[in-house]
């Protein structure tokens, strides 16, 4: 005998017509003209025309209409057949945000501000290669490293920034070390994790046999194919796409194929080569891409960079390298596009990949923290970014301060607090906020408000258009829709 | 005076807290003053609109337009709202029990 009801028993219809159910909580935003897109308390969404929005919301929907049962098994509606809905409901939205309980586990080491590449675009405002002044001491690090560990997190990412990290590779190596050490006294270790951030122009063999041996991955810049980088990115010699060519290889060489990963910036020079910039992380046998408009931070503000495109041109980018790739993956060539599959994880999963701008509440703090060169805490890149550019308002505390003072800081909370998408105007009834995100530090810089003003927001109008699009092609193409799906379980 | 934009709103069909919300949506293309009138007895809502960049008659129509299902959708929004209040607030403690992250009396969980 079966364990397992039949089919027939998920179908069943109440036995009246106009069927006796209750709405389950649910939000929803138009796609286009005549169809809305819905999601439940836990995000899962479904498309539905405005008529039967109407019905549904005014308790008419009919027991025979189509939509019912699978707004049923959605939790959009509970009858008398759905006695678990909301306890169901309850646990997917516990574990959509089970990562709040684990507390912050990016914990990120700016070892110097120094760096021998001058990219117009850097959102760190570097230093020129010789002010060690602009480098951590062991001091501050050791201190970093104690509030690090201190955090119930039960994985732990060390990561390490510039500036050009290895330019203070002796720091780095220090940290390592010690990490090791600190972690294996602790009653319960924790997960340990390193990668270094480097444009690889410096690194040498001496350098990857270290992170070969002690696990620290490495993440590196390429901007697209040589002429593009080496523009995006000047440095002497004007070398830097060869260097990090070489780079590349060597990191696979020595630490394994799957070690080293690279990010893209988009400046204006990159709008029109979308397919070249991709085409290049194929070249190099990069599995997918992360198409990344730049952030207005630093000297990609003080060289009018960051406002040489504005979002609309943007989204027609990545809207020409998103179908570009899903042609690719037509065509039988696997390659993902990292930000769309963040986002489907959120869509099509109950877990949440735990990206700090799309967090909400937002990752400030919580999701990862920055100690600065100067023993300074902030919380967050961007958030040191911003102070880079004279502006201090997410400044936690410095190494010196206690856990509890540094993740209690007024600041903090308050930030997180008025921004929580959940309540914030317009995104209390948006559709996508469970999949959206904070992110004050980019609402304070833009608007001098943490919430953020949501009309007037690059933010969500960026992730408003992409929310839609990836919706729109899944909803198109079966094809699409099952890449996505893989997409989403790979993030 | 610039062209400006005059749309009222049934007090009996749709909230203050509608229509406020559906005039935020478009903060970005106009400025709204909202006022709660009567003629003849009857309350209704008049939304006054002055876009921030000058619109011709057609963009101010289109405004209107837009204007009109956002408040629509934003008087559905709170039918939902109000029906699922309850359901939604058991949802949350629940899913939120048992983690720390709140205690029964609202108190902030132990260090």
């Amino acid at each position: 005998m079966s364990r397992f009801q039949p089919i027939t028993f998920f179908n069943r219809h109440p036995a009246e017509e106009q069927a006796q159910y209750k709405l389950l909580p649910f939000r929803f935003t138009p796609l286009d003209d005549e169809r809305y897109v819905a999601t439940n308390l836990a995000g899962e969404y479904r498309l539905i025309e405005r008529e039967p929005l109407q019905k549904l919301v005014e308790g008419k929907l009919s027991a025979t209409d189509p939509r019912y049962v699978d707004l049923r098994a959605r939790h959009f509606l509970t009858d008398v057949h759905s006695k678990m809905a909301a306890d169901l409901l309850a646990i997917k939205v516990r574990t959509r945000h089970e990562r709040l309980s684990e507390w912050t586990g990016l914990h990120m080491f700016v070892l110097t501000l120094r760096c021998e590449h001058a990219c117009p675009y850097c959102q760190v405002s570097r230093q020129s290669e010789d002010k060690e002044s602009f480098d951590m001491s062991r001091e501050h690090a050791t201190k970093a490293l104690a509030l690090a560990l201190r955090s119930p997190n039960p994985a732990i990412k060390l990561e390490f920034q510039g500036g050009e990290s290895f330019l203070n590779f002796d720091l780095m190596k220090f940290i390592v070390l010690r990490a090791k050490e600190e972690n294996a006294k602790l009653p319960v270790p924790k997960d340990l994790a390193f990668v270094a951030a480097t444009n690889l122009a410096v690194v040498t063999d001496e350098m990857l046999d270290f992170c070969g041996k002690h696990d620290v991955g490495i993440s590196t810049s390429l901007d697209g194919p040589r002429e593009l980088h080496n523009k995006n990115r000047p440095r002497p010699g004007g070398d830097s796409y060869e260097r990090t060519i070489a780079g590349i290889q060597k990191v696979r060489q020595k630490l394994g194929r799957t070690s080293a990963s690279a990010l893209m910036t988009t400046t204006a020079a990159s709008l029109p080569h979308v397919k070249e910039i991709i085409n290049e992380y194929l070249e190099q046998e990069f599995h997918g891409i992360f198409l990344r408009p730049l952030s207005p931070y630093g000297f990609a503000m003080k060289t009018k960079f960051y406002r040489a495109y504005d979002a609309a041109r943007w989204l027609q980018f990545y809207d020409e390298g998103l179908d570009y790739i899903i042609e690719l993956n037509r065509q039988g060539v696997e390659f993902l596009e990292y930000y769309s599959a963040t986002i489907l994880a959120k869509m099509l999963t109950s877990r949440d990949p735990g990206y700090v701008d799309l967090m909400s509440p937002a990752g400030i703090g919580i999701g990862g923290v920055v100690y600065n060169y100067d023993g300074t805490v902030y919380a967050g890149d961007e958030a040191r970014m911003l102070a880079e550019m004279g502006d201090a308002t997410f400044k936690l505390g410095t190494v010196n301060d206690s856990f509890e003072t540094l993740f209690t800081n007024e600041t903090l909370l308050q930030a997180l607090d008025e921004s929580f998408a959940y309540s914030a105007p317009m995104c209390h009834d948006c559709a996508f906020e469970p999949w959206c995100g904070a992110d004050p530090v980019f609402h304070w810089g833009q608007q001098k408000d943490f919430v953020g003003r949501k009309p007037d927001s690059e933010f969500c109008q960026r992730n408003m258009h992409i929310f839609k699009g990836l919706i729109r092609r899944m909803e198109e193409d079966t094809f699409v829709r099952q890449l996505f799906t893989r997409w989403a379980n790979l993030c | 005076m610039d062209p400006y934009l005059l749309v009222e709103f049934d007090s009996k069909a749709f909230s203050l807290l509608a229509v406020q919300k559906a005039c935020h949506r478009f903060s970005n293309l106009a400025s709204f003053e909202v006022q709660v009138r009567s003629r003849d007895g009857q309350d209704f809502i008049l939304v006054t609109a002055l876009p921030l960049a000058a619109k011709s008659e057609s963009g101010l129509e289109h405004l209107a337009k837009q204007l009109r299902n956002e408040a629509l959708d934003q008087q559905l929004r709170e039918q939902i709202r109000v029906q699922t209040e309850g359901v939604r607030n058991l949802i949350l403690a629940h899913a939120f029990s048992k983690t720390g992250l709140i205690s029964p009396d609202g108190s902030p969980p132990a260090a």
